[in-house]
């Protein structure tokens, strides 16, 4: 049974009021119904999901990740749809492995059985490039890229058909070429006179978007300028609709949440053009496995039995939430506050999420402890030492110092992990965020403090 | 913080206020030892930090214990510090405003400056004692980081968290690749060896499709070969069942053609067929039953004829198994009765034996009467007894008269031996008892000199005796003269002289000549007269009042006054001339020798005396043996009279008989009546078994004679003969044998009497079943009549011909059948081979066998076809399989994922150790250079002060493993390990590193006072006054309290004004003030 949301578009096609001709001034449309997915990541492995789930968790994980596809193309089946527009990163990368393609080549021949055309962009984790060499079905329109000097005249391809009820459909779109793309494409989607309504399928980032890369990056007001109906987006994976009218502009995210940030529904938008012109939006969750977190304050609690029910009272909140869902929930646990358990937890992280998994699969709940992170603090008066002439005052004043100049810490990571973190292992400390590296900082603060604190204890 | 004063209640040896009018500088507090100043040291930091240690507790026993501070802080304002010290309680604090709050948190908010003190550095620091001293350098993590923060010490806590995050970074990760332990190591290297192993998947696997593509439709073409090779198989079958059915089927014509000819000329059927046949065996079954049944009839018949009824009858019968039963117990009292019969025979023989040894005074007529015999018995019972007893006593009384004898003679040579041994001659116990009352004369004589002789002892023990009776009386008196006014302290006083003169008597008299002596006892003499005198007006005074009891005290006064009159006369009976002739030592030891030779002589005569007592006690005893012997014989003649007056009464005078031999003539009476007794009873008994075995034998010969003669016919008869005891014994045996053959017989002829019953029920019954067999056997001989009718034959050769016909055409119809089974089972059924019989009517062997040779090729072509595809096949499938054998690479693909995820996870855990250890050392860095010289600088220069620059410096140096290296320089610039310097120079740098640290926190706004308790003991006068003098130019801004118990010490406070002196005193109360 599949269940969404529905959000419906008060939208009405201007233009195409003169192109269709009208009665009485009320646009007079052939009804029609797509399916509009993104980022789909065929292949894609879950990061820190998989490090030490049990082997049930593990193959419905992979289960999850492979199946997407085709629980996409159930949805597809099962809500008639006229054709399935992908804006991008259909693949995870080019090294999936080969059952991959042949799963997907399997679910659009079985679209293709259906009558199901099928309109597929290339984002910046399946770029064309890198793609492997594979024929799909004739159902499939792949857009090309575009030229790589790109100049004014340059419009993206434009694929115009007619649906059952004979209405002209343009759907215009583009694919990467190479994993980076940063021009803005926005102005090369032209919309043909001739078609009833046009959909433009645009993988990149409209708008400000943080968390991701910032690829060819537009804005909501340019992609309003190109007069198209619906602008089904691709590349950043939380759902969300930008824009409900005139024209629709959203994101659909990712069919399937792959690591703990992606928490939360995950699936495909169904899209009903109405007689009206107006555009019901419906949401279809794909996902059967979910991800959230449960953040724990340990402030006012000294008792680990006491953390012990709160988390289960927090954990059945949140398979209260999800309980239409009916898949699982990969959950992390973020303990924090500064509390007397500190010393306790710090360290005993692995031996946590085991206990805790032990408990819950006791009451047969369908939760996976990914992680359990104490970002608890012992019960020290920071600012107090902060200001002492204290040796843990000095370290801390030093932190201090640190937190300030995110660069010098960088700088002074990567003399420090030179022997770990060069290309040779595929790490570095690049990579990190300016926020990644003031956790970073954090972390060896309440690393300090744990021993300073443990030491306390101890006499 | 300044203390102002200090109070304790139950602490140790303090109950009050113990110091006040504290104030800045150097104050040294005197006090001896035992005098509470570790008290007061302990008290301070109990009531500042609540926590004592094991020492400190065992200074507050008391359950009340408490303590107070008044303190003032930088303000000036001043506070009253109170807590409990026996329990955990929170410390209470209270302004001249009232009380503030409670708890070290209030505490802190006002006095900040012990925020930054915690508890171990304050007890370390700023109050220590002599065993504190060198212990700056403890394993106490708080002091030590304390210490180090201070610059004071090393850093050994944050050299430790160095290593430990070191350490956990390496077990992280270790840049040497060869190390294989770390984690991240372990990590890399699988992701390395996975990741290979993924690509060499990846990259093999392009053709996977195509060859699964292949496989899949090798598999369909293998499943059309095989299909088609079994189309021809089946088409092969086909002609090969056509070729092997056709004889069958030819042969099945020619039957079919042959039975067609065959017609039945008589409707027999099976049924009836079988019916007359067993109708036929019933009839032959029938007529052998009635021929059995006839020949068991005739022998049954016979048999009962041979065997005649016999009547039995059954009164008798139950009266012999009666008998029977009862022969058993017949036979135990036949056996009985025999043994009592021997019995009775032996009781007959030991009477008559008896008889024998009796005397003749007992006749047959005297034995059996009782009265008679009684008589008799009681009279030799008694003089038996008279006449044993006075034989007994006669001979005792001689044998003890005799050991008289014998004891008198010794005793009389004894006592005669004695007297010549010691006296010469033998003289009479009268004469030695006089002898011995004169020298017991002579002695009282000889005891009364020497106690005229004595030297006045005794005299004045028996004197002061009586004073002391004296006083007695008088008190005992003094209620009875109650309201008399007596000035008896005069009197005593008088008497007390008097003993005083008294008691130096003994001493004064051997010192002293007889003169004195006389005038002196004169004296004493008109003193205690003189006393007696007083006391005997004061009692006369108050004799109206007196009651019997002081008129008995007074009797006994005046005894006591004779008494003492009648010593002071004979005392006053000496005349001055033999007083002064004679020597009283001389006359003493005289009198004592005399009287020891008399003492000699008179136990000497004593024992002689003895002696001669002792005989004549042993001869009056003889004397009286010999009476007593004398009165038994008269006795004894007495008896022996009465008993010859018996014997003739009795006409037994010739017998010369004695009680004794009488006595056991009676026993034998006895006996004999005994067995007269019993003999009576044996024969009652043997009677009564006579009967009743005799009343068993009557009766067993009236049922085995009369009874049961028909029977037995007289074969078991018996004659009973009574009146004998002879014949009893073979009687009864006999009897009883006859009584079981009798009861055997009875068994045998009922037995017989049940078998010839038996046989006639069975001809009964034979006869029964013959009618019956005879009347089936007509039925069936009707019936065959009848079959045979309806078959149309009369006899039975007719019949047999018409069967012979009827089962010639079932062979031939059988026959037909069993090759239409035939062709049914090559072709599979009915309908297939009915659908083959058109085709096989026409068909020819040649035919067939060339549609044969054809259907073969076929299939060796269709086969060739199928191992063809399926070897390719197998081929494909076995490449197929050798790609799939170990882990997809999907697998192998979510491996090198959770690898990375992994390897990430530990970098960044690494990456937080390593920067961790990076912020560790550099905070240490950095605080090594802002605090530790400024503290060394001061240390040293306190040190320098208190050596008189003999040492210069300090130094401190934290090594790689935390260990602290404390070295102190000297003038020459020579470092020394302040472990190798002398115990004094190390209580030295000890005490200038703390008051270096005390004075880095005064200069970081930290002022607290110090207590010291005592720590200079060690030091030579030298060193304590350079030390003192240190301590006085360091208290200059500050508060330093100093306890001691040392001499030096406090004539170093009295000789400088700028310290203050106090006196812990025993009053809890220091007093202030300078001596």
């Amino acid at each position: 049974m599949w269940m969404g949301m529905e959000i419906e578009s008060e939208a009405r096609m201007g233009y195409s009021v003169g192109m269709k001709g009208q009665f009485g001034g009320v646009i007079v449309l052939r009804p029609f119904r797509f399916l509009h997915t993104a980022d789909i990541h065929l292949g894609t492995p879950f990061v820190g999901a998989n490090q030490r789930v049990s082997e049930a968790w593990l193959e419905r994980l992979k289960d999850a990740s492979y199946r997407v596809f085709e629980r996409i193309v159930r949805a597809a089946l099962d809500h008639d749809v006229q054709f399935v527009t992908i804006a991008g990163d259909l693949f995870d990368s080019a090294s999936v492995p080969m059952s991959v393609f042949f799963e997907l080549r399997r679910g659009f021949e079985t679209l293709q059985r259906a009558g199901i055309k099928v309109f597929l962009c290339h984002g910046n984790h399946d770029p064309l490039d890198a793609t492997h060499p594979f024929t799909w079905p004739d159902n499939v329109v792949t857009f090309p890229p575009i030229p790589a000097s790109l100049s004014d005249d340059d419009v993206v391809a434009s694929h115009v058909f007619e649906t059952a009820g004979q209405t002209r459909v343009q759907v215009s779109g583009f694919s990467y070429r190479s994993p980076q793309l940063f021009a803005s494409l926005a102005a090369q989607f032209v919309r043909r006179p001739d078609v009833d309504y046009a959909i433009g399928l645009y993988h990149g980032v409209v708008g400000s978007a943080s968390g991701h890369a910032n690829y060819a990056a537009t804005s909501l007001a340019e992609l309003e300028k190109r007069n198209f109906d619906f602008w089904g987006l691709g590349h950043i994976h939380q759902a969300g609709v930008l824009k409900p009218q005139n024209p629709v502009v959203l994101y659909p995210g990712n069919p399937q949440g792959r690591h703990i940030k992606e928490s939360g529904a995950h699936g495909v938008y169904l899209v009903d053009v109405l007689e009206d012109g107006r555009t019901k939006l419906q949401f279809v969750p794909t996902d059967t496995v979910r991800f959230a977190t449960v953040k724990l304050a340990l402030d006012d609690i000294e008792d680990l039995a006491e953390v012990r029910e709160q988390l289960r009272d927090e954990i059945a909140h949140v398979m209260q939430r999800n309980a239409q869902h009916g898949g699982g929930v990969v959950l992390r646990i973020q303990l924090s506050g500064r509390t007397r358990l500190h010393n306790v937890l710090s360290g005993q992280e692995v031996d946590m999420a085991e206990a805790l998994q032990a408990d819950l699969e006791h009451l047969q709940w369908p939760v996976c402890i990914e992680r359990v992170d104490v970002e608890t603090e012992p019960p020290l008066d920071r600012a107090a030492l902060a200001h002492s002439r204290t040796f843990v005052g000095e370290v801390l004043r030093l932190c201090d110092d640190y937190r300030q100049d995110a660069e010098a810490t960088r700088s002074a990571l990567r003399r420090l992990l030179q022997d770990l973190f060069h290309p040779g292992t595929g790490l570095s400390v690049d990579n990190w965020s300016d926020e990644d590296v003031l956790q970073l900082l954090r972390d060896a603060e309440m690393k300090i403090l744990s021993q300073v604190e443990k030491a306390v204890d101890a006499t | 913080m300044m203390f102002h004063s200090l109070s304790l209640y139950g602490v140790g040896r303090h109950n009050g206020t113990v110091l006040d009018d504290l104030g800045p500088g150097l104050t040294v507090v005197y006090g001896a030892n035992e005098s509470g100043k570790s008290t007061v040291l302990a008290g301070i930091r109990g009531i500042l930090f609540g926590r004592l240690t094991m020492a400190e507790r065992a200074i507050h026993p008391g359950r009340g214990a408490s303590g107070s501070l008044v303190v003032s802080n930088a303000d000036g304002t001043m506070y009253h510090l109170e807590r409990a010290l026996s329990r955990k309680s929170p410390l209470k604090i209270t302004s001249d405003t009232g009380i503030v709050g409670a708890g070290q948190d209030v505490l802190k908010e006002h006095f900040p400056e012990l925020s930054e003190v915690e508890d171990a550095v304050y007890r370390t620091v700023f109050s220590f004692q002599l065993a504190e001293l060198t212990d700056l350098q403890r394993s106490d993590a708080v002091l030590a980081r304390r210490m180090f923060s201070l610059g004071a010490t090393g850093g050994v806590s944050p050299v430790e968290l160095e290593a430990f995050l070191g350490q956990a970074a390496k077990s992280l990760f270790n840049p040497d690749r060869r190390a294989r332990n770390a984690r991240l190591n372990q990590c890399l290297s699988e992701l390395e060896a996975v990741k290979r192993a993924w690509l060499d998947k990846r990259d093999g696997v392009e053709s996977y499709e195509r060859l699964q593509a292949q496989v899949e439709k090798l598999r369909r073409e293998r499943l059309r070969a095989e299909e088609q090779w079994h189309e021809t198989l089946q088409a092969k079958q086909r002609v090969q069942k056509r070729l092997e059915a056709l004889p069958l089927h030819q042969a099945l014509v020619q039957r079919m053609e042959a039975l067609r000819q065959v017609t039945p000329h008589t409707p027999v059927t099976e049924e009836a067929v079988s019916a007359l046949a067993v109708c036929k065996e019933r009839i032959a079954g029938a007529q052998q039953r009635v021929e059995a049944l006839v020949k068991q009839q005739a022998e049954l018949e016979k048999r009962v004829a041979e065997m005649p009824a016999v009547h039995l009858d059954a009164e008798d019968v139950v009266r012999v198994h009666q008998l029977v039963m009862q022969s058993s117990g017949v036979l135990q009292q036949e056996q009985a009765l025999a043994e009592k019969m021997d019995e009775l025979r032996e009781t007959e023989r030991q009477r008559v034996e008896l008889r024998k040894h009796m005397s003749p005074l007992w006749t047959d007529e005297a034995l059996e009467g009782a009265e008679t015999g009684s008589e008799a018995v009681a009279s030799v019972q008694h003089w038996h007894g008279q006449w044993e007893h006075w034989e007994r006593a006669v001979d005792a009384l001689e044998r003890q008269l005799a050991a008289q004898d014998r004891l008198h003679r010794e005793q009389l040579q004894a006592y005669e031996a004695a007297c010549r041994e010691r006296l010469g001659t033998v003289p009479s116990v009268q004469q030695l008892r006089a002898e011995e009352a004169a020298v017991s004369h002579v002695l009282e004589r000889l005891a009364e000199d020497e106690w005229v002789w004595s030297d006045g002892e005794r005299e004045v023990e028996q004197l002061r005796r009586m004073d002391a009776e004296w006083v007695v009386l008088q008190d005992e008196m003094r209620p009875a003269q109650a309201g008399a006014s007596i000035p008896l302290a005069g009197v005593f006083t008088a008497a007390a002289a008097v003993m005083a003169m008294i008691g130096a008597t003994p001493t004064w008299l051997a010192t002293h000549s007889f003169l004195d002596v006389g005038v002196s006892v004169v004296g004493i003499g008109a003193l205690v007269f003189g006393l007696w005198w007083t006391v005997r007006r004061r009692v006369k005074a108050s004799d109206d009042s007196s009651s019997a009891h002081t008129r008995q005290l007074r009797a006994q006064r005046e005894a006591v006054r004779r008494a003492l009159t009648d010593r002071m006369n004979q005392l006053r009976s000496f005349t001055q001339e033999e007083k002064t002739r004679l020597k009283p030592e001389e006359v003493r030891s005289t009198l004592r020798d005399k009287r020891r030779v008399y003492e000699a002589d008179k136990e000497r005569f004593a024992e002689l005396v003895a002696l001669g007592l002792r005989a004549q006690e042993t001869k009056a005893e003889r004397e009286r043996q010999a009476r007593e012997l004398a009165d038994a014989r008269a006795q004894q003649a007495q008896v022996r009279e009465a008993w010859a007056q018996w014997l003739r009464r009795y006409g037994l005078e010739q017998s010369e008989q004695t009680p004794a031999s009488f006595h056991m003539e009676l026993e034998r009476v006895r006996q004999y009546k005994a067995l007269t007794s019993r003999l009576r009873e044996q024969r009652q008994v043997v009677e009564t078994l006579q009967r009743q075995v005799e009343s068993f034998c009557r009766e067993a010969e009236h049922v085995l004679s009369r009874g049961m003669e028909s029977v037995l016919q007289g074969e078991v008869a018996v004659t009973v003969e009574s009146g004998s005891a002879d014949w009893i014994p073979p009687a009864v045996s006999v009897l009883c044998e006859r009584l079981r053959r009798a009861e055997a017989a009875i068994a045998d002829v009922e037995r017989r009497n049940a078998e010839r019953q038996r046989m006639a029920d069975r001809l009964k019954q034979v006869r029964e079943a013959l009618t019956v067999a005879e009347r089936e056997l007509r039925e069936r001989t009707d019936e065959k009549s009848k079959w045979y009718k309806d078959f149309g034959v009369a006899t039975d050769e007719q019949y047999a011909a018409l069967l012979d016909t009827h089962a010639k055409v079932k062979r031939q119809e059988d026959e037909v059948r069993e090759l239409q089974y035939q062709l049914y089972g090559m072709f599979g059924s009915q309908a297939a081979y009915e659908a083959e019989v058109s085709g096989l009517n026409e068909a020819t062997r040649d035919g067939l066998e060339q549609e044969l040779e054809a259907c073969e090729a076929a299939v060796r072509e269709a086969k060739q076809q199928f191992d063809t595809v399926t070897r390719t096949l197998n081929q494909l499938e076995q490449t197929l399989a050798t790609w799939e054998d170990g882990p997809s690479a999907l697998d192998l693909y979510w491996r090198v994922h959770q690898l990375e995820d992994e390897k990430r996870a530990l970098a960044r855990e690494y990456a937080v150790h390593l920067l961790a250890l990076h912020l560790v050392k550099e905070a240490r860095h950095r605080f090594e250079q802002a605090h530790r010289p400024k503290v060394l600088e001061l240390a040293s220069r306190w040190f320098a002060t208190m050596t008189h620059g003999k040492y210069v410096q300090l130094n401190v140096h934290t090594g790689e493993r935390g260990a602290t290296d404390l070295t102190a320089v000297d003038a020459q610039g020579r470092a020394w390990p302040v472990l190798e310097l002398s115990r004094g120079t190390q209580e030295q740098v000890y005490l200038a590193l703390r008051l270096a640290v005390v004075g880095e926190y005064a200069e970081q706004g930290v002022v607290l006072p110090v207590i010291l308790d005592d720590p200079l003991v060690n030091f030579d006068p030298h060193r304590l006054s350079a030390a003192l003098s240190t301590l006085r130019d360091f208290a200059e801004h500050l508060q330093v309290v100093y306890l001691t118990c040392h001499r030096d010490v406090l004539a170093f406070a009295e000789a400088d004004p700028c310290v203050q002196l106090r006196y812990l005193d025993d009053n809890d109360r220091v007093s202030s003030g300078r001596v």
